[in-house]
């Protein structure tokens, strides 16, 4: 259960995020992110952008639980309620891919502060923060799925 | 020389009534894929878990874990 929780995150993870970077692409082409109104706009963007990555997580994993419990038991595997419980080894896992996630972040935001000495635009550097953000959380949770598909 | 904390589970399941991982992971108040990370040496569990085990099976708990360093 927990496996396909993590799939539906990551899926979900990178399509918002896609989509995201697409139009925001677009907008920097068309000149929009300059400035401090550019600042304001990539500020309001990102903002809307958590939210909608949030609720889209919060939403899909109820979903996805709800969804594939019932095509479990249809299917008669075993699908006990104790599936859904949290034990040891999941808050093992759950910290395993948490430090993967905060190296990921690490390099990300030097990366980031990098580019920003180099003299790239503010908001693109904002973005790449915030960009290295969810590609921390995507490969946290391949680092899970990856306990997960082991054992441990 | 690698060290390694083995244990009796299946064995102990076994004679105890053909009891499902399910059943003991139910006892012990973890989830199945945890019993079965620990009945393949995957995942060692804590102190108190490994209690519990030894718990359920009314064992010591070095009957239920043993550990060995290996050359």
């Amino acid at each position: 259960m927990k496996e396909r929780n993590i799939y539906v995150t990551v899926s979900s993870t990178i399509l918002i995020f896609a989509g995201y970077l697409f139009k925001m692409n677009g907008y920097y082409q068309e000149g929009l992110l300059e400035g401090t109104e550019g600042l304001q706009f990539t500020g309001k963007s990102i903002l809307i952008l958590i939210g909608v990555m949030a609720g889209a997580n919060i939403v899909l994993n109820i979903l996805g639980t709800i969804g594939f419990t019932i095509k479990d038991s249809v299917q008669n595997k075993d699908c006990k309620p104790g599936q859904l419980i949290e034990d040891e080894r999941d808050k093992i896992i759950e910290l395993k891919g948490m430090q993967v996630s905060y190296a990921v972040f690490g390099a990300g935001l030097i990366l980031s502060l990098i580019a920003l000495t180099m003299g790239w635009a503010a908001p693109v550097v904002i973005i790449m923060i915030i960009g290295s953000l969810v590609l921390a959380e995507i490969i946290g949770n391949i680092k899970k799925l990856f306990h997960y598909r082991r054992g441990f | 020389m690698s060290k390694k904390i083995s244990n009796t589970i299946k064995t102990l399941r076994f004679f105890a009534n053909e009891m499902t991982q399910q059943e003991l992971a139910e006892k012990a108040g973890v989830t199945r894929q945890t019993i079965a990370a620990i009945e393949k040496d995957k995942y060692s569990p804590s102190l108190e878990l490994a209690f519990k085990i030894a718990d359920v099976f009314n064992v010591p708990l070095n009957e239920v874990f043993s550990y060995k360093e290996d050359e």
